[in-house]
């Protein structure tokens, strides 16, 4: 069971967890890891407002599925992602991992994989509006603050 | 032959657009075409050093031919995930 999507909207964890086992018990499935990011309300000492996620499609949505397609192997039956795009809120779910395998540690290391590749890989780029500024968040959590990258006339 | 050049998120931000479209005469090396958007948009220049280029959603050689109908992106580094 292979699945990615590009999602505005909150999942029922429950479901897909259900979903994942039932599918998967009989291939040989024993351990699923599942990994949930969610929107920070503090960072560098400033209360964060609202994560803004900008996706570039229909690329985006290509590259996750790729990979995915790429990370299957004979000891992983299932693995299922969701990542959230638009304006959420601080406690608010960004990103599901869902992978179901035929070890624990396959699960979890699998899990980590996915995420580290679909946080360098997939081109969705975070605005952060927190209570100093809005900031755009780089891949290895630099910041630039936005009010400082004025276009120039044309 | 019409390429549509796309700025994504930061790089929006430095250019003051979205996208531009440019009409070339003949297929040209994707280095040839970020320099001539680069000297169009100087601010975008600025920050070369961190802005990733994507032809259609993919990285390329700077020898890749530009052809009718390519997408170019100038996107800053992923950050998506928590």
């Amino acid at each position: 069971m292979l699945k990615a999507v590009i999602a505005r909207d909150k999942i029922d964890v429950n479901n897909v967890i259900e979903e994942i086992m039932q599918n998967t018990f009989m291939k040989g499935s024993g351990a699923l890891a599942v990994f949930i990011g969610y929107v920070k309300g503090v960072v560098d000492n400033n209360r964060v407002q609202e994560l803004i996620y900008h996706v570039y499609e229909p690329y985006a949505s290509r590259k996750l599925k790729q990979i995915i397609e790429e990370e299957k192997d004979d000891d992983v039956q299932s693995i299922v992602v969701y990542h959230r795009v638009g304006r959420l809120k601080p406690g608010e779910p960004t990103i599901y991992i869902f992978v179901s395998a035929t070890s624990r540690k396959k699960a979890f290391d699998k899990a980590e994989k996915i995420l580290e590749r679909i946080k360098h890989e997939v081109p969705i780029f975070k605005l952060e509006k927190r209570s100093d500024g809005e900031y755009w968040v780089l891949g290895n959590g630099k910041r630039i603050k936005r009010s400082t990258l004025k276009p120039e006339s044309h | 032959m019409i390429v549509k050049v796309r700025f994504i998120a930061l790089a929006a931000d430095l250019t003051g657009r979205t996208e531009y479209i440019i009409d070339i005469d003949k297929p040209i090396p994707l280095s040839k075409l970020v320099n001539d958007i680069y000297d169009l948009f100087p601010r975008l220049k600025q920050f070369s050093n961190l802005l990733v280029i994507l032809v259609n959603g993919e990285k390329h050689e700077p020898t890749y031919v530009v052809k009718e109908g390519d997408e170019v992106a100038f996107v800053p580094p992923s950050s998506g995930g928590v």
